[in-house]
């Protein structure tokens, strides 16, 4: 289409030169006039315009939709890939073990998310899609200039070699310097999180100056590193530029030359029917068009090689978590577990979040159906990590966990989780209503089932009191409640799952007596035929329990029904009893 | 989230947003008038270009002598020219590759080939507004490339990244010194998201309305101008030329309304994807626990779709309207070509114009469509900037803050009639009247929900009252400057909360000037030493987010060293016992106790042995002080106190 062009607009209108038979045929035109002549009479080449302007409307129509749908087309499927990778990579890190999350952070996940599955999509259309487009250009030009000189041909195709040194010189450099802005991004954007999340913390400690200064170093270093990195790209491109533009300015340059000497083309009797077998005009701007083509594509082979660098880095990162395996999986068995019939059981649990350091030691009891176990003990002896491992958020590292003689290792995490519901010891909500916060984890509930459940913890009242009642919206950090009324709210959002298995961290830690007492007595009624944990250090709650398990620093060393420890002359657990009633003191 | 960015933005709000950017731009006129200096000579530059080719054209390649052109060489053309007379074609050729050399170095650029700025074609783009943004931050819009383009890339990207960066510190700050009561109802993802993503849409609005238009209007007349004193025989050029910029404009301009109303839809979309995937990141435990993985799945994935098929609408007007434009600028060329076949058999023309005017032509046009999309492109960063501004025009602390500063310790803190009013509407303090001074321990006491901890803010001044007065020796704390305010208050949190930091630079935060000894000893108060000791590098143990590898007693034992390690006057407990066992409780009061006669302290608490040693004790319900006075005095008083005491 191009040399169409070409042919008809310089070589016919311009230079007056006669056509190649191809054209003449083509476009039914009179060979008299247009083939068999030493020069075209001005008419003719007038005659000419038409048929250039027709072809050109083609070519553009053909040109500007096609472009169109393929950018609408390209931004459609790139963002189904894009959505997919975003929701696997979530999957991913929400699935991974709290050893991950201990050491990841927050702000990194966003980054990985949003930036760089990007990443991905950017990498199937500039890495795969665009350079063979590139290539293939590159080769049609070679071969077509090829055609009109061997020797011009030449310097198209060397000059791909000091290209891909450039390419060779500047990968490493570049990926090490997108890493890095990258990475600091990332850091930049955790710090902002933190800062926000810890806003009361550092007002109360009046930081506000060093966080703000803080930022400042890191903002800073944020864009020195992202200068650095786009200098870089800056830099290579140019040399690229350098490069092929030298070149071209020597085709140029040589390509005059031979119409100077009305020079024969390499392979004229081919070339003879579309008008190129001598160099003149036409043929000059044909063999430009051609080897610029091929030289733009070079380059922008070289501007992908640069971008690439730093989409590889993008892709290393998502990569890096879709391919962490979840710590606990379903063994290969697994099946679903069955309803609770008798008891939970742990036998010789051993467990350590970190090798060579023992959290539980050789944990040993059993909690029979029908019954609330009380878990006591000093903070960071342990409690909360045993029930982790009854959820299976990790898995013991010697020893078993048994439901009704079953290691849960047998069941499929799923139901097993679906088995037992957990009341955390950090008061989570999520920023939805009061009600969704109760049925956050209770899909099939009804509104019904979440307003029994809050009444079993003492809250209807309080909610009710809420200006929009059960539809309250709550803030991310709930703030308008005050600790006791989040702290039942998380209860009546275990409560509502109505699970045979209920762990309850420090159920009532912010509550005061008389609520306390309430709420312990309408579990007491609501466990019947379940088997209820409840993880606590207050006498008033131990009280309630048909047994406690006394552990310190992971070993249990105590175990029995509170009056029964008691009545043992010494021990441990009455040294706590002691302490708790302030008479130790 | 704030629901008014949904609703539309008027021409008006746009332009008053607009206008206040502008002011941004005061301190950076030195760079933004080097810059466009920079810009003009590449303009002259990329004027020049395409007239050595039309030498090599018509002088060697179709043999016309120098002289005979049909069309005049405009002025900053003809001494080149004149320099060429006499040359035989070869050297022409010699002079034409030596010009074209300096070109290439110097500005990147060659005959009619695009001079263009090498790394705008952006860098890692998403089909999200946070990718883009992020390249908004990072984009020089130069014309050239080579040594010129390389100087002027890094002055502007230096330039805007400056801009940025205060801009992004500027909202940071803000943020840090807003009231709390603000981030009740705002997510934390939001706040992300208008610090990093929207904040680049200041310097691109500066940049889009000072350096563009002026450049864009000068490559525009400097080829109009050019036309008009070599191609006056052809006025159907002229005409064509004066009015491509218009039409161009026009159909740019004619389609940016509902442009901007989806991209501002996608924007909102994408912080609120932001917000529930970074709530579930830092949940995760209850997340897990609650087997509500998939719950939470499909929220991010919904959202994350929802602002992918807004950006979808978004690309379809795009396209719709590059289709319209490119009908109009192709109309127009063919137009020209038929005119220009004339001239060129009529010989009015040479061949060799045939490369002036298209890259003129390809220039006016592409200025146009740069002057049309600056209105565009004005419009999508509107949103931005109307969430940057917002959070710059919420009123903060210091607002409500005088300058005096307390010299020395705070001696007495009385509260006259205080109350509280959350902005809802819901009532939490009613007429609060309490009094301390050094040396005594206040308890207050109550059920949950009766208004212990917001009483607490209030009296540290984390909260102002919204009615009646908080004192410090007599002074208000209103006249107070922040700084002074906050240095006498120590506060520890109920619910504890670590930074991504060691463990000895976590308990610093509460006196930066702390000894490691001093910092030691405050974890010996807190019962924190013990487990602090047994860490993989002790008090340098790095910290995860927010302190993932500790228990929550352990957490919450390191908030009160960080509370016992400062030096303030006033120490405020939040139920600091709360997590603790009680040895631990037991041995933190005690040292408490015997610190107090050199600060104010004041404890809310549920156990007795806190309780019973207070100075004073305030008994709190539905938000009023229903009983005072110490342990013993209100046992005997057979109060509601006396039944509290009894439960527990």
């Amino acid at each position: 289409m191009g040399l169409t062009l070409i042919s008809l607009a310089a070589n016919g209108i311009m230079a007056s030169q006669p056509l190649g038979e191809f054209y003449v045929f083509i476009y039914g035109l009179d060979p008299e006039r247009f083939l068999s002549v030493e020069t075209l009479s001005d008419q003719a080449r007038k005659d000419l315009a038409w048929p250039t302007v027709y072809t050109a409307i083609g070519g553009a129509l053909f040109a500007v939709g096609g472009t169109q749908l393929l950018v609408y087309y390209s931004v459609w499927i790139f963002q189904a890939i894009n959505q997919r990778m975003r929701v696997h990579l979530i999957d991913q890190l929400l699935a991974q073990s709290l050893s991950y999350h201990a050491t990841a952070q927050t702000g990194d996940a966003i980054y990985r998310v949003y930036q760089d599955t990007a990443m991905v999509t950017a990498i199937i259309r500039y890495v795969f899609l665009e350079p063979f487009m590139f290539i293939g250009r590159y080769v049609g030009g070679l071969v077509i200039v090829a055609a009109f000189s061997p020797t011009l041909a030449l310097i198209l195709l060397v000059t791909a070699l000091p290209m891909t040194y450039l390419g060779r010189k500047f990968s490493s450099p570049l990926r090490l310097k997108f890493r890095s802005a990258r990475e600091r991004n990332a850091a930049l954007t955790s710090w902002i999180q933190e800062s926000v999340q810890g806003i009361r913390v550092i007002k109360a400690s009046g930081a506000e100056t060093e966080r703000t200064s803080e930022f400042d170093k890191r903002s800073h270093d944020a864009f020195d590193a992202a200068f650095d990195s786009r200098v870089s790209l800056n830099v290579l491109g140019i040399l690229a530029f350098v490069t092929v533009a030298v070149s071209m300015l020597a085709l140029q340059a040589i390509a005059a030359t031979y119409t100077l000497q009305d020079a024969a083309t390499f392979a004229r009797d081919l070339l003879l029917a579309f008008g190129f077998a001598v160099w003149n005009f036409g043929t000059f701007s044909a063999a430009t068009s051609r080897t610029s083509d091929g030289f733009v594509s070079l380059r922008s082979i070289m501007a992908l090689w640069g971008r690439a660098q730093d989409m590889a880095i993008g892709l290393n990162r998502v990569f890096s978590v879709l391919d962490l395996e979840p710590d606990i999986v379903d063994a290969e068995n697994a099946k679903p577990m069955p309803a609770l019939s008798r008891s939970v059981s742990f036998q010789h649990v051993n467990f350590g979040y970190i090798d060579g350091q023992t959290v539980l030691h050789d944990v040993n009891f059993t909690a029979s159906i029908g019954s609330i176990t009380a878990i006591v003990g000093p903070t960071g002896t342990g409690k909360s990590t045993l029930m982790s491992l009854l959820l299976r958020l990790a898995d013991p590292d010697q020893g078993c966990i048994t439901v009704d003689g079953t290691d849960i290792r047998d069941f499929t995490v799923n139901s097993l989780r679906h088995g037992i519901s957990i009341a955390t010891q950090e008061n989570i909500l999520f920023s939805e209503s009061v009600l969704n916060n109760i049925l956050y984890a209770a899909p099939n509930a009804t509104r019904q089932d979440a307003i029994e459940a809050a009444r079993v913890v003492c809250a209807h009242d309080f909610i009710e009191a809420l200006p929009q009642g059960y539809d309250t919206a709550l803030g991310e950090r709930a703030v308008k409640l005050s600790s006791g009324q989040r702290q039942r709210l998380v209860l009546a959002r275990a409560i509502v799952r109505d699970t045979p298995i209920l762990i309850l961290d420090e159920p009532t830690a912010a509550l005061d007596a008389q609520t306390e007492h309430d709420v312990l007595a309408n579990i007491q009624v609501w466990s019947e035929g379940r088997c209820v944990f409840l993880i606590t250090h207050r006498l008033s709650t131990i009280r309630q329990a048909d047994e406690v398990i006394y552990l310190r620093q992971g070993t249990v060393l105590a175990q029995g029904h509170h009056d029964a420890l008691l009545a043992l002359d010494s021990g441990a657990y009455k040294d706590f009893v002691a302490a708790e009633t302030g008479k130790g003191v | 989230m704030d629901h008014s960015l949904e609703h539309e933005l008027t021409p008006a709000t746009t332009a008053k947003l607009i206008r206040r950017s502008l002011t941004f731009v005061w301190p950076y006129r030195r760079q933004i008038a080097i810059k466009v200096m920079l810009s003009l000579i590449a303009v002259f530059l990329i004027l020049f270009l395409p007239w050595p080719l039309k030498i090599l054209v018509d002088h060697v390649v179709m043999g016309m002598p120098l002289n005979e052109t049909p069309t005049p060489y405009p002025p900053y053309v003809i001494w080149f020219v004149d320099m060429l007379e006499g040359l035989s074609p070869y050297e022409v050729i010699w002079a034409i590759v030596g010009i074209g050399l300096f070109g290439i170095v110097t500005i990147g650029a060659f005959g009619e080939g695009g001079a263009r700025d090498a790394a705008t074609d952006e860098l890692s783009q998403g089909f999200d507004t946070a990718t883009q943004s992020e390249n908004l931050a990072n984009v020089s819009n130069s014309k050239v490339s080579g040594l010129l383009g390389l100087f002027e890339f890094r002055y502007q990207l230096r330039t805007t990244h400056r801009m940025n960066h205060w801009l992004r510190s500027l909202l940071y700050n803000r943020f840090m010194s807003l009231p709390m009561t603000r981030f009740a109802d705002a997510s934390i993802g939001d706040a992300v998201y208008r610090v990093m993503y929207d904040t680049p849409s200041i310097s691109r609005v500066c940049y889009d309305l000072t350096v563009l238009p002026l450049v864009n209007l000068a490559m525009i007349g400097g080829a109009i101008w050019t036309m008009q004193y070599s191609f006056a025989d052809v006025p159907s050029l002229i005409m064509v030329a004066w009015l491509a910029a218009p039409m161009t404009l026009l159909v740019t301009l004619l389609m940016t309304g509902s442009a901007r109303r989806r991209s501002l839809a996608s924007r909102v979309a994408g912080a609120e994807t932001t917000s529930s995937l970074e709530e579930g990141m830092s949940n995760v435990v209850a997340v897990q626990s609650l087997g509500a993985n998939d719950k939470q799945l499909g929220k991010i994935a919904a959202g994350s779709r929802k602002s992918f098929a807004r950006f979808l609408d978004y690309t379809k007007l795009t396209v719709m309207l590059t289709v319209v434009q490119s009908v109009v600028i192709l109309g127009l060329t063919f137009y020209v070509f038929l005119d220009v076949v004339d001239a060129l058999v009529d010989d009015r023309m040479s061949a060799g114009d045939y490369a002036v005017i298209y890259t003129y032509f390809f220039q006016i046009a592409g200025n146009a469509y740069g002057l049309g999309a600056i209105w565009f492109e004005l419009q999508n960063n509107a949103a931005g900037l109307h969430r940057v501004f917002e959070i710059l025009d919420t009123p903060v602390d210091a607002d409500e803050h005088g300058t005096e500063v307390i010299a020395g310790d705070v001696s007495e803190v009385v509260l006259h009639n205080v109350s509280y009013r959350y902005p809802d509407g819901t009532l939490a303090l009613h007429d609060i009247d309490i009094h301390a001074r050094k040396g005594e321990i206040l308890a207050l006491v109550g059920s949950t929900g009766a208004g212990k901890t917001t009483l607490a803010y209030t009296l540290a001044g984390l909260i102002p009252p919204s009615s009646g007065m908080v004192t410090f020796n007599d002074t208000d704390i209103a006249e107070l400057s922040i700084a002074s305010l906050r240095q006498q208050i120590a506060f520890v949190f109920q619910e504890p909360f670590l930074f991504d930091d060691t463990v000895a630079n976590n308990i610093r935060m509460g006196n930066p000037n702390a000894t490691d000894a001093a910092v030691e000893a405050a974890a010996h108060t807190a019962g924190a030493y013990g487990f602090i000791s047994e860490l993989p590098n002790g008090f340098s143990t790095s910290l995860g987010r927010a302190g993932n590898t500790l228990s929550v007693g352990q957490k919450q034992r390191l908030a009160i060293a960080r509370g016992v390690v400062s030096t303030a006057s006033i120490l405020v407990l939040d139920e600091p016992t709360a997590a603790l066992d009680p040895e631990t409780e037991n041995a933190l009061v005690a040292a408490l106790n015997a610190e107090c006669n050199s600060r104010i302290l004041i404890v809310i608490a549920h156990r007795l042995s806190t309780i019973r040693s207070a100075s004073r004790i305030y008994f709190l319900e539905e938000g009023k002080v229903i009983e005072s006075g110490t342990h013993q005095e209100l046992v005997e008083a057979q109060g509601a106190y006396r039944r509290f005491v009894d439960l527990t």
